[in-house]
């Protein structure tokens, strides 16, 4: 079963205050924890630490940009997540804040 | 990590999933006295090859066959051979596709020739199984009440449910988060949301629910040697009725 998301991937958030928004991954926090951004509601500079348990994912590679940037250690713009995130949803048809 | 995926995706699946459909039919056309599972398989792994699909059980985890072919007392996961098919038999044929990166999982127990007026019902039972299954799968609910009304409506008929083996995901994978069992307690477990693709499979035993492995190291039979039945589709969540992906 796959139990790991790179960083760079999305999910989608299902329980908590921000259920039903999108999220890029940009890293994680022990086992059981990812940190999430969406350059919006949450900036990069403050992630939201969720319980993968909590998440679902949408895609392993929302963007191959930001994955690479993350992996680098190259900073992200807030306006490069909701660029990317936008591009993503509107191409694969989710419907946001479903 | 239980995934979602994007219409884009669940179309994808359901092409995938309607050649799986298909080599199903034709498996089940191909259920005489006479035949022996190895034909069975060879018909569906060609039509798959045809498709330029791939047939996904084939060396998965190092399954030796295209489709798992279980007759009577065998559950899942039999390994088609040169067994001759005798009138009465009953004949699981569980069957995986991979294309274009997505799988698709489906089963069915067809009867050869004349089978026992027990053995048709528990065949119809478990088909309805899955029916009672997936009328309670709608975002917003959870995966205990697809449990719930599958076992509920095998116990009502006097049958049993198999509790070591379960549904799963289904989509990049062919096993994915989360398992998705035959029992259930209602309201209970992971909540189903939009875009969620899982293989709900009911296992119904005409005995006890309890299974073995052979020695294959593969096929599962029923441990009072009495018959089983398994039927299955891949289907995705959605906030009104669930689109079953493996039809024709």
């Amino acid at each position: 079963m796959n139990d790991t998301v790179d960083r760079g991937g999305i999910v989608l958030s299902s329980a908590g205050h921000d259920k039903g928004k999108f999220f890029f991954v940009i890293g994680t926090d022990g086992d059981n924890y990812l940190l999430l951004a969406d350059g919006k509601f949450r900036p990069i500079e403050k992630p939201k630490k969720k319980k993968i348990k909590h998440c679902r994912l949408c895609a392993q590679c929302g963007s191959e940009k930001i994955a690479e940037k993350l992996a680098g250690g190259v900073k992200v713009e807030n306006a490069e997540l909701r660029k990317a995130l936008n591009m993503f949803l509107s191409e694969e048809g989710m419907k946001l804040g479903k | 990590m239980v995934t979602i995926k994007s219409a884009r995706e669940i179309d994808l699946m359901r092409k995938s999933g309607a050649i799986a459909a298909e080599a199903l039919r034709l498996g089940g056309e191909a259920v005489k006295p006479g035949a022996t599972t190895k034909e069975i398989d060879r018909i569906m792994h060609d039509y798959v090859k045809k498709k330029n699909a791939v047939p996904a059980f084939l060396n998965y985890g190092g399954f030796p066959a295209s489709a798992c072919i279980s007759v009577n007392n065998e559950v899942i996961h039999g390994i088609p051979s040169g067994r001759r098919l005798n009138d009465g038999d009953i004949v699981s044929i569980d069957f995986g596709v991979l294309l274009n990166g997505y799988y698709s999982d489906t089963a069915a127990t067809f009867c050869c020739g004349n089978v026992s007026d027990e053995a048709r019902k528990l065949v119809e039972v478990t088909k309805q199984c899955f029916y009672e299954g997936i009328a309670a799968a709608a975002a917003g609910n959870r995966l205990g009440d697809i449990g719930y009304a599958v076992e509920r409506y095998a116990l009502k008929n006097g049958f049993s449910v198999v509790y070591d083996f379960v549904g799963h995901g289904v989509g990049t994978q062919l096993h994915e988060d989360p398992s998705v069992p035959n029992y259930g307690r209602k309201g209970k477990g992971l909540r189903l949301s939009e875009g969620m693709t899982i293989a709900v499979e009911p296992m119904i035993n005409q005995g006890v629910p309890e299974v073995e492995e052979l020695q294959d190291g593969w096929t599962i039979v029923t441990s009072d040697g009495k018959l089983s039945a398994h039927y299955e589709h891949t289907i995705a969540i959605t906030d009104k009725e669930p689109l079953i992906l493996t039809s024709l």
